[in-house]
């Protein structure tokens, strides 16, 4: 034979393995094609230059880049799993070339042609959907972003030289893992290698026990953490705890559950779980371990989903605790006398650019960034903070928080305000003085209460104190601080009477008469509407990151969905077979694939469910730092996205359940 | 008397793709009287694989009829057809067809458990049927770790834990070493002695010479039948062998034992 027909003759042995093979190979190409495009996608948008120019695009070229990262991690171990089942199905058929006197190197030129047929289809088709995807991405994210629609669709040699290159990439490791595994296996081990009888699995009670505390401590710093600066410090490591164990209880749990069910005669000896219970133990090892995967990645995916959702619905709340006003001025380490200096200003620019302003306040408060000291029951003031453990102090007289919050009715001695159960739990036990102890200084309290509902801040506030009068309370700051001359924040802000754009005018009119009073102070014009603008950038571009993650993470659960239940389909076919054959009706085999619904495919949701609501008061302090602080809206959306993606779940589940039903039936 | 009657048998195998034809029986008939041991020879490929299969419900004729105790199985449905075949028939294959995710005593009771017998009742019936096939003490075993002869033993008692009217057995001793094939026979013997019909296909001599009547099959037709009587086992071999080297050659033959 030639060369050149060895090569034709190797060429039609892989296309016809893979048509062949299409049941497994075609979920693979598409899931690989959704990959590519997806990645395309977000690379484009990432290197686009049009985005980059406008403002706020730095911060969106940020986020993309971010989801850059993930999709050339998440894509990786995808592919890589994918894989695992494709192999784990041919193998047979491959021991079986091996016995007909193919060697193994001829094997290996058949599946790199393999490969190569598949890795060009995907690549190419992948690209090209991606470009006709794109202009729907694009315009999704500059509807979400409020960036002008003009802006033209992007494309990029760039990003689909690095798709193509990465993805090919992919698939060449994928061949040699492939064959190097071929290489070293004895062709009757390959022969058998899918049906292999698996011992029954032990019952681990170390693994089992660590996941359990692992899962435990995670999820009690989830509920207990008190500040957003800790619950972003936390959080990743409560992730990796909850991963953990996941898997631990996953593999261990499932086993212990099912032995438990099979000692017990009145439930094991029941036809529709007699064959469950025995099949699910049986390979209940590699079963667990997909079982966790689609834990998390349903998690990830409501997570995404309803934090991005939830920060995006609540833009409009956010902005609100962030600018109580359409318009501020602020002066920072000026004295307070100044005040009604800048008030003036205010309302003689207002009077020169021919708007009215309405509901003015004036704003006079100093932050102490301190530590609470929980065993001297004391405020510390630090100065090298560990974002563990900070309480931010904000403090503030009487006419401001007024102002911001509404009446606080007469007082003589300062109020503490705070949210931290600690201190409110300190203050709320019997024989307490009623005093705060700042660093040194002691001061008597009027009384302890709760932080207004619509608090405003940027940097969070952990505790609030309100003195009667300014004099009191800059006298109190300067004996606690470390830096007395510096620290008084003075602000005037006032609503515009009209439409936006007449704010909009007023603030730039604003910031071309700058308030300054022979250079001393620096003075700064801060307006609601250009935050919107920032905020909606932001936002906007994390709800598309969210969704496009969310996107992403629903595709790989219906793809281990999918690949399970065919695998399984296959390894059960003939012990299906068998026990109709014995006497099994159709209707029996429905009811225990019903059965074997319940108790494992629902279980991944259950605990995914789980999962979030024990994540919720973390993942709600987070949002905090993003000034997001609508708890109502937030439960709102967990459950409406909790719910959406359950009956997605549920859809795609079906789906692969027929599959499964039409590949172990058998007619006489 | 009859037990099971045979009408006329034809199996055609439809080739998928249209094209060639393969007659598997052409015309079979025969009966099997309650407490009989038959045995049905035949080469390979001479259609008794099918033959069973039709016989045991798994498979339909092309043409013809199969009457158990009088009852056409034809006019059964596919439901019904499956509750016959648990309640009525009891079947043994070549390659035992146990289940590797249940233990041994599992794969003995899941007809009973298809039939939603209560637990205790299941356990009466499995212990003096292990006792008879040796397998008591292999009860809580997975099929990976017993002997073929013991897997093939487990496949009989789950064949005949429901009681049933005809026990099949497809070459129960083709995959078994000598010394089980002779274990398996004996008790074969023993569980008809007891009054347990028994249908039996294989093409080794040594197997059919156990039974009572054996049925030849050439080319999808009954050719010849051979009682045992008053034989001896060796006799009755020799007796076998004979009449499948006159088969070989393709000779006729009429029944000198009847
Ligand atoms: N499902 C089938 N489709 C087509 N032909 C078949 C099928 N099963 C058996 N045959 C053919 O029918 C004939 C009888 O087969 P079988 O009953 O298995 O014989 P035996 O069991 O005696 O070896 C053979 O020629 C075989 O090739
Ligand atoms: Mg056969």
């Amino acid at each position: 034979m030639t060369k050149q027909s060895n090569i034709s003759l190797y060429a039609k042995l892989a296309k016809s393995n893979l048509v062949k093979n299409k049941q497994i190979y075609l979920p693979f190409a598409l899931m690989n094609i959704f990959l590519v495009a997806m990645f395309l996608i977000i690379r484009t948008i990432s290197l686009d230059p049009g985005m980059a120019k406008m403002s706020g695009g730095g911060t969106l070229k940020m986020l993309m880049g971010f989801g850059v990262g993930v999709l050339v991690i998440f894509s990786a171990v995808l592919v890589f799993y994918t894989n695992g089942f494709l192999m784990k199905r041919r193998k047979r058929e491959i021991g079986l070339y091996n016995i007909l006197g193919f060697s193994k190197r001829h094997i290996a030129k058949m599946m790199s042609i393999e490969t190569g047929i598949l890795a060009t289809l995907c690549t190419a088709i992948g690209v090209f959907s991606g470009l006709v995807l794109m202009r729907l991405m694009h315009l999704m994210l500059l509807k979400l972003t409020g960036y002008p629609i003009t802006l033209g669709m992007p494309i990029s040699l760039q990003a689909m030289g690095e798709t193509t290159g990465l993805f090919f990439l992919y698939f060449i490791v994928v061949t040699l893992y492939n064959l190097t595994h071929i290489t070293f296996a004895k062709p009757i081990e390959l022969v058998r290698g899918s049906q292999v009888g698996e011992r029954e699995p032990k019952t681990r009670v170390l693994l089992a026990l660590s996941g359990v505390i692992a899962l435990a401590g995670a999820y009690y710093f989830a509920v207990t953490v008190e500040s957003p600066i800790q619950a972003i410090t936390v959080f990743f490591l409560a992730v990796i705890a909850v991963i953990y164990g996941t898997y631990a209880l996953f593999t261990t749990g499932s086993i212990a559950l099912l032995k438990i069910l099979r000692r017990n005669h009145a439930i094991y000896y029941r036809i529709q779980y007699f064959s469950v219970i025995s099949g699910m133990l049986y390979r209940m090892k590699q079963h667990a371990a997909g079982l966790a995967t689609l834990c998390i990645l349903s998690t990830m995916v409501m997570i995404s989903v309803s934090t991005t959702v939830s920060l995006y619905a609540g833009l409009e709340d956010s902005l609100d605790k962030n600018y109580p006003r359409e318009i501020s001025i602020l002066v920072n380490d000026a004295p307070v006398e100044i005040l009604r200096d800048l008030q003036g200003h205010m309302t003689e620019q207002a009077e020169a650019a021919g708007v009215t302003l309405k509901n003015a306040v004036t704003s006079k408060s100093y932050f102490l960034i301190t530590k609470w000291d929980n065993a001297n029951r004391a405020f510390e003031v630090v100065e090298d903070f560990s974002p563990m453990e900070i309480l931010p102090l904000q403090l503030m007289d009487k006419v401001t928080y007024e102002g911001l919050y509404g009446d606080i009715g007469t007082f003589e001695k300062p109020i503490l305000a705070t949210d931290d159960t600690r201190i409110l739990s300190y203050y709320s036990t019997e024989g307490a003085d009623h005093a705060i102890d700042v660093s040194d200084e002691s001061l008597a309290l009027e009384k302890v209460m709760s932080l207004p509902q619509n608090v405003t801040s940027q940097i969070g506030v952990g505790a609030m104190l309100v003195f009667a009068d300014f004099s009191e309370m800059e006298s109190f700051y300067k004996r606690v601080s470390n830096d007395p001359a510096y620290g008084l924040m003075l602000s005037v802000s006032a609503d515009v009477e009209g439409s936006e754009t007449s704010v909009q005018g007023f603030s730039n009119w604003l910031k071309a008469h700058e308030y300054d009073q022979q250079d001393t102070y620096f003075s700064r014009v801060e307006s609601k509407a250009a935050a919107r603008k920032e905020f909606t950038d932001f936002y906007g571009g994390m709800l598309f990151l969210g969704i496009f993650l969310g996107l992403l993470f629903l595709a790989a659960t219906v793809i281990i969905m999918y690949y399970k239940q065919i695998t399984e389909g296959y390894e059960d076919q003939s012990r299906y077979e068998t026990m109709q054959k014995v006497g099994m009706h159709h209707r029996e085999i429905k009811q225990a694939i019903g059965t074997q619904t319940i108790i494992v495919f629902f279980l991944p949701l259950v605990v995914a469910t789980i999962h979030i609501a024990f994540s919720f008061n973390i993942v709600k302090k987070m949002l905090a730092i993003f000034n997001f602080t609508n708890v109502n809206l937030f439960v709102f959306c967990s459950i409406a996205t909790s719910m959406a993606f359950a009956l997605v779940y549920l859809f795609f589940y079906r789906l692969t359940a027929k599959t499964y039903f039409r590949l172990v039936k058998w007619h006489a | 008397m009859t037990l099971l009657a045979v009408q006329n048998l034809q199996k055609i195998y439809q080739n998928r793709f249209g094209g060639a034809q393969v007659e598997a029986l052409k015309q079979v008939s025969f009966t099997v009287e309650k407490g009989e041991y038959l045995a049905i020879m035949g080469e390979s490929g001479s259609g008794k694989t099918t033959l069973l299969n039709i016989l045991a419900t798994l498979d339909k004729p092309t043409r013809g009829e199969v009457l158990l105790s009088g009852n056409k199985m034809s006019n059964l449905k596919d439901q019904a057809l499956t509750d016959f075949r648990r309640e009525h028939l009891g079947f043994v294959f070549q390659d035992y067809n146990l289940l590797d995710t249940f233990s041994l005593k599992d794969n003995i009771l899941l007809p009973l458990v298809l039939a939603r017998m209560p637990y205790d009742e299941m356990i009466a019936r499995l212990t003096p049927i292990a006792a008879k096939l040796d397998i008591l003490p292999l009860l809580d075993k997975f099929p990976y770790e017993v002997s073929g002869g013991q897997k093939q033993r487990a496949a009989v008692a789950r064949a005949l834990i429901t009681h049933p009217d005809l026990l099949l057995a497809d070459e129960p001793t083709g995959a078994l070493d000598s010394k089980s094939t002779e274990q398996l026979l004996k008790q074969f013997s023993t569980i008809n002695a007891e009054g347990q019909t028994i249908l039996m296909v294989t093409h080794s001599t040594k197997a059919a010479c156990h039974a009572k009547r054996v049925l030849f099959i050439r080319d999808g037709e009954v050719f010849h039948q051979l009682y045992r009587g008053n034989l001896s086992q060796d006799q009755f071999y020799n007796r076998i062998s004979d009449t499948l080297s006159v088969l070989a050659t393709g000779g006729q033959l009429y029944d000198k034992a009847e």
